[in-house]
């Protein structure tokens, strides 16, 4: 059989191998664009403009004031592997440039038809140079200011395949615009702008920083409620900014990751994000971040793929654990901030005591049960004595001086709703709280000074109850209430198969509970709990949620307080008396955690008077 | 029907049973008042929001007979604001026009014959009782119900009248309050009664002088107290077998003030654990301690003298129990007993009027090991 010609191996033609890696290279128009863009930004450039026509294959043009190529280099900057940013390969471990392969603007030139007109600062004259297909035309005399313009046209025009298989116009551009506007988040310091067919999609003016930046790109409604992020762990820093909880959405488009300058996709720094939110976001969402990261460019290999989309950190742990810490304490710091604003009142209150309460409606009133808020610190300092009793809240009050800062901080904290203390410490009637408010006897609402706070009872009683009865799993032993009358519970098999597995953590929760019989237990005692829901049947409740939610596979205390806190929590729909939802609202801003309870839902919304004057048209007033 | 009486008389009567009538229901009739009118009885009004009802009747100068029903609200706030003086009521089905002075006032009437009908319970007297006593023994005792909704039985308070006894019992499975009350009962009935009715009758009580005669059904109680009548339907049983609980014999007694450890307590209770307020009782020889400790808050300790001469026990208990109870008592000393610190700790004033007995059960909160 004779041999045809395409079964023979032979050397492909130059132009064939240079449209195959630059096919490699520039998968789409937007990754010419970004090639383009790290080629003006290593050329320091202080303004960068993109122009797009029609559509980003068939026009595009990046026009920056950087530095600028001589006429000399012009011409070699549009051969392979000509780059002036690295020269020897031990450079390859220490990149510090956006680009370094030397593959870009060849590439490009390879597939489209490109025009770089250049002139360098302090040089007189601006030079261009044409390439179509890979093959360059004569050096020109141009006019231009100190800078670079690339411009590429017909894209893609040589690879028909390519060509064929492009997104449409319109989802290139939205990628194209996400591309800018990472590369506007990674440098504030420049002046960018958008144009398509002459008209501009934006303009960003150079910003001092960072939280500028945002300013301009999303308003500052949406940056108000962001949580810097700033650690420092050996050599990896990470700093930025993550959205509040409510910000968290599916998919990762809100999402922009930069490691060492660089906007990367990485699935295991996303995770490493998810993670410093604990259970406040629900599974299939993420939370809104711009996190920079930065590590020493010899412990990161960005060599995985031309695009360089993809990092590989040598010291993986150490990264995703700084990562995920440092987005914890910024998480951590989400409530005074909610409740405080950003200022904290300076300190109007002297050395001099707070003014001693009254017991008439009306009088000074000593801090609210707000101050827990605050976090443990003020409430230890500001109301140990209140904080938290049941007693305290029923007209017991601190008979010694506050802290001298009282004033100041309750001013801060904008107090409503005096706590009048009630006639004597014995009388019946109901104390005059905070003001609180059921709804739907669902939701606790509260006013604190820079809004409405709205609390949903029984997430927030899942959390309240999910930390102490973990706590009390993992450290103390706490006793149980023991009951009058035991409870014999019947069990299933698998419920009691799942009692004999955990038992050890049911008698630290505070059960006192043992085998009777087969398949029946009996309960002695229970975890101490105010307001508890369905005390006889909550052994058994929690083993049937234990049961359903799988927590064999898991085994962990977590799951198991879970269980509990979601079926001995106070159900929606259960009225609460004044001094429950004073409890309830003190507990869980005594807690770890409270933004959220343990599935991930939030447990309480805010609702700031700067959003509710917007809403009724009081533009800005306070 | 067509009637007139004092103003003073009509809001008297209205005041009694408006207090019945639900704020929001989802049947109008319940939100309004019946008026009966009756030659020979005078007039009757009824208020109900099914589970109960009260009937208040006061005498009137009757021309004609008849009944209708109103808003008890609205009809209400125009009485009470009328001048003391005679007022002249006159209606049909359709409605009712008070006429006060140069006032005219109509409210619409609601179909008569909506209006739920009361129980019917035998006219015979079965148990009566002086008001003041019948009202300590709830205030001895209702505190102590459980909010549970799982376990109805335990959310309302338990009346037992026996031959020489009568008593009321209460419990939320933690604690346990039972007051009994000596006399010449002569019958027997077990009720089960919701804490809503008998804040009820504690208002109804407040001012009333004479006797209070306890009635019921298998399912309804009636107090009677005088021209007005409260009738409850009772919660579904039965209440726990409490005398099983009850320890025969405590054998470490201590006897301690009364206000010395409701002061104590309430000092060292702001430093308890919010939850569980958990405080600690060590009982020694003639001093008891109290402690407590909140992680994050603090902690707190005092010492009380105290009459025992037993062993060393240490007890832990939540302590908003305690000082609930304690509240309840009267005289001076309380005599407390002990067996174990996982065993129920029984409580009772020392010195007690002679026909009267109050006995309180807690169980204490198991300490943990290291305590």
């Amino acid at each position: 059989m004779p041999e045809t010609e395409a079964q023979k191996i032979q050397r492909l033609p130059h132009e064939v191998v240079g449209r195959i890696a630059a096919g490699e290279m520039i998968t789409r128009p937007t990754a010419a664009l970004k090639e383009l863009l790290e080629n003006a930004l290593d050329a320091e450039a202080t303004r960068i403009r993109i122009d797009v026509r029609e559509a980003l294959d068939r026009h595009l043009e990046i026009q920056d004031d950087g530095r600028g190529i001589p006429r000399a280099e012009l011409a070699l900057a549009l051969e392979r592997y000509a780059t002036s940013k690295i020269s020897r390969e031990e450079d390859l471990l220490r990149v510090s440039t956006l680009g370094f392969r030397g593959e870009a603007l060849a590439s490009i030139a390879e597939i489209s038809h490109l025009t770089l007109i250049s002139r360098c600062r302090g040089s007189e004259d601006a030079w261009q140079l044409r390439a179509s297909g890979g093959q360059t035309g004569a050096l020109e005399a141009a006019a231009r200011a100190p800078g670079t313009t690339v411009r590429v046209e017909e894209l893609f025009f040589n690879t028909p395949v390519r060509k064929r298989f492009l997104k449409s116009p319109a989802a290139e551009l939205r990628l194209a615009r996400a591309t800018v506007t990472a590369f506007a988040v990674a440098a504030p310091g420049i002046a960018w702008a958008f144009f398509q067919d002459g008209k501009p999609l934006f303009e960003w003016a150079a910003a001092p920083d960072l939280r500028a930046r945002l300013i301009e790109i999303h308003g500052a409604r949406l940056v108000e409620g962001l949580l810097p992020v700033e650690a420092r762990e050996g050599g990896v820093a990470v700093r930025g900014f993550v959205g509040v909880p409510e910000l968290a959405r599916a998919g990762r488009y809100h999402q922009t990751l930069f490691v060492n300058g660089r906007a990367v996709a990485s699935p295991y720094l996303a995770q490493a994000l998810r993670q410093g939110f604990g259970d406040l976001i629900p599974g299939h969402q993420n939370p809104w971040a711009v996190l920079f990261v930065t590590v020493p460019p010899d412990r990161l290999d960005v060599n995985l793929h031309p695009t360089k989309q993809e990092v590989r950190f040598l010291d993986e742990r150490m990264v995703f654990g700084c990562v995920q810490r440092a987005v914890h304490q910024a998480v951590a710091k989400l409530l005074p901030r909610l409740f405080l604003g950003t200022e904290r009142s300076p300190a109007t209150g002297s050395s001099a005591p707070a003014p001693p309460r009254q017991s008439s409606a009306g009088a000074p009133a000593r801090p609210a049960r707000w101050g827990a808020i605050d976090g443990r610190e003020a409430t230890a300092a500001f109301y140990g004595t209140a904080a938290g009793s049941g007693e305290g809240i029923l007209g017991e009050s601190p008979k010694r001086a506050a802290p001298e800062d009282a004033e100041a901080f309750q001013e801060a904290m904008g107090l409503q709703g005096p706590l009048t203390d009630t006639a004597g410490a014995g009388g019946g009637s109901p104390p005059d709280l905070v003001s609180l408010w059921q709804l739907h006897n669902r939701y606790v609402l509260a006013q604190t000074r820079k809004g409405l706070l709205i609390i949903d009872q029984h997430a927030a009683h899942e959390r309240i109850l999910y930390e102490q009865i973990l706590a009390r799993m993992q450290r103390e032993p706490a006793g149980g209430q023991q009951l009058l009358f035991p409870v014999v519970q019947e069990l299933t098999e698998p419920e009691s198969r799942l009692f004999g597995e955990i038992k050890g953590s049911l008698l630290r929760m505070g059960f006192d509970v043992e085998e009777f019989g087969e398949e029946s237990v009996v309960v002695r005692g229970v975890p101490p709990l105010w307001r508890a829901r369905s005390e006889a049947s909550l052994l058994r409740d929690l083993l049937a949620e234990a049961e359903e939610t799988g927590l064999r596979e898991g085994e962990t205390l977590e799951g198991l307080a879970r269980a509990f806190a979601c079926r001995a929590a106070i159900k929606s729909g259960t009225p609460l008396s004044m001094e429950e939802m004073n409890r309830l609202v003190d507990e869980l801003f005594r807690t770890a955690m409270p933004h959220g309870d343990p599935h991930g839902r939030p447990t309480f919304v805010f609702v700031s008077l700067l959003e509710l004057n917007r809403r009724f048209g009081r533009g800005g007033s306070e | 029907m067509k009637f007139t009486l004092m103003q003073s008389d009509l809001q008297k009567a209205l005041h009694l049973v408006v207090s019945v009538v639900p704020t929001k229901s989802t049947l109008p009739i319940l939100e309004t008042v019946l008026l009966d009118a009756q030659p020979k009885g005078g007039l009757t009004l009824t208020a109900t929001d099914l589970d109960i009802s009260v009937r208040a009747q006061h005498g009137a100068d009757v021309k004609e007979g008849g009944r209708v029903a109103v808003s008890a609200r609205r009809f209400f706030d125009v009485v009470r604001e009328l001048p003391e003086q005679e007022v002249a009521l006159e209606g049909d089905e359709s409605g009712l026009t008070l006429s006060c002075g140069s006032g005219r006032y109509r409210f619409v009437g609601a179909t008569v014959e909506d209006f739920p009908s009361l129980p019917e319970i035998a006219a015979e007297r079965e148990v009566g009782l002086d008001p003041r006593k019948l009202e300590r023994l709830i205030r001895r005792t209702l505190y102590a119900v459980s909010t549970d909704e799982t376990r109805p039985e335990l959310t309302g308070v338990f009346l037992e009248v026996r031959e020489q006894e009568l008593r009321m019992v209460a419990t939320n499975g933690h604690r346990l309050a039972r007051a009994g009350l000596q006399g010449n009962f002569n019958s027997k009935r077990e009720m089960l009664l919701p804490p809503k009715a008998l804040n009820q009758l504690l208002r109804l009580m407040s001012d009333f002088e004479g006797e209070v005669d306890v009635s019921g059904t298998k399912n309804y109680a009636r107090f009677v107290l005088g021209e007005t009548q409260l009738y409850s339907r009772m919660l579904e049983g039965p209440f726990p077998d409490y005398d099983r609980v009850i320890p025969k014999s405590n054998p470490l007694q201590a006897i301690i003030r009364r206000n010395d450890l409701i002061a104590s307590l309430r000092r060292i209770l702001v430093l308890s654990d919010s939850q569980t307020r958990q405080v600690r009782m060590v009982l020694d020889d003639k001093q008891l301690r109290v402690l407590a400790e909140y992680q994050g808050a603090g902690e707190a300790s005092e010492e009380i003298p105290v009459e025992y001469e037993g062993e060393k026990l240490t007890i832990g208990y939540n302590g908003g129990y305690l000082l609930e109870m304690l509240k309840t008592f009267d005289g001076e000393r309380v005599e407390m007993r002990f067996q174990s610190e996982v065993s129920a700790g029984t409580f009772q004033p020392a010195d007690e009027e002679p026909e009267e007995s109050l006995l309180c059960l807690i169980m204490p909160l198991r300490l943990p090991e290291a305590g």
